[in-house]
């Protein structure tokens, strides 16, 4: 399994249920050659750098998935006769990168349970840090 | 002589010269992004062509890293090849 990031530009004239439509059948794709979507996110319309097949602005989508390398070559199979996909980028992460991304993961997955905690009891969550600060000068 | 002249030149030309740094080893960073385009542009011309570390201090090892991400963000339009 190796991880990958993976932005797709499509065409910015599409509907938002076209955009829907082309977002799940990339994560379909992925998922059906034994993939997982990690991320991903919408970037939404953007002007592009340059043209592009006449393109003046696109609709990114990102992506970070993990997979087996045998992956890769249908998704690519897939944005070439793929109509509203017009430019597309698979990169491999490499080492520093996926520790980043796993460190990222976890902060997120952290505060979210965080999150869920204090709105829970917002009490509790105060009480220990209470104690914790009137611990230290004590201790030194 | 020669060598004389030459040095005290150089310590002349040095003062002016505020020491440049590699920014990514000081600030330690694990991996340069390509999806980071405020931090690219600073290492490229007004044109859109790449700046060499001579001009911007840059360590080799991370110029090498930079030059990649600049290709990357090239690829994927965010940023262009060249600015007109």
């Amino acid at each position: 399994m190796n991880y990958y990031e993976n932005i797709v530009i499509l065409d910015a004239a599409l509907e938002d249920t076209g955009i829907d439509a082309a977002e799940k059948r990339i994560t379909d794709l992925i998922e059906k050659m034994q993939g997982e979507v990690l991320k991903h996110e919408r970037w939404g319309r953007r002007k592009l750098a340059y043209e592009i097949n006449k393109h003046e602005k696109g609709y990114y989508l990102f992506f970070v998935f993990k997979s087996p390398p045998a992956a890769i070559k249908p998704l690519e199979e897939l944005y070439k006769v793929f109509d509203p996909v017009f430019k597309f980028m698979i990169i491999k992460l490499r080492k520093q990168e996926v520790i980043a991304l796993k460190n990222s993961m976890q902060a997120s997955e952290a505060k979210a349970a965080q999150q869920s905690a204090q709105s829970d009891a917002p009490v509790e969550e105060a009480a220990p840090t209470a104690a914790a600060a009137a611990d230290a000068p004590s201790g030194t | 002589m020669v060598q004389k002249g030459k040095g005290s030149e150089h310590v002349k030309y040095k003062r002016f010269m505020r020491k440049k740094f590699c920014r990514f080893c000081a600030e330690k960073t694990p991996f340069i992004d390509y999806k980071d385009t405020r931090t690219l542009k600073s290492y490229i011309t007004e044109r859109g062509k790449q700046l060499p570390s001579r001009m911007t201090g840059t360590c080799a090892r991370h110029q090498r890293e930079l030059t990649e991400a600049v290709k990357r963000a090239r690829n994927i339009a965010l940023l262009s090849f060249m600015e007109k």
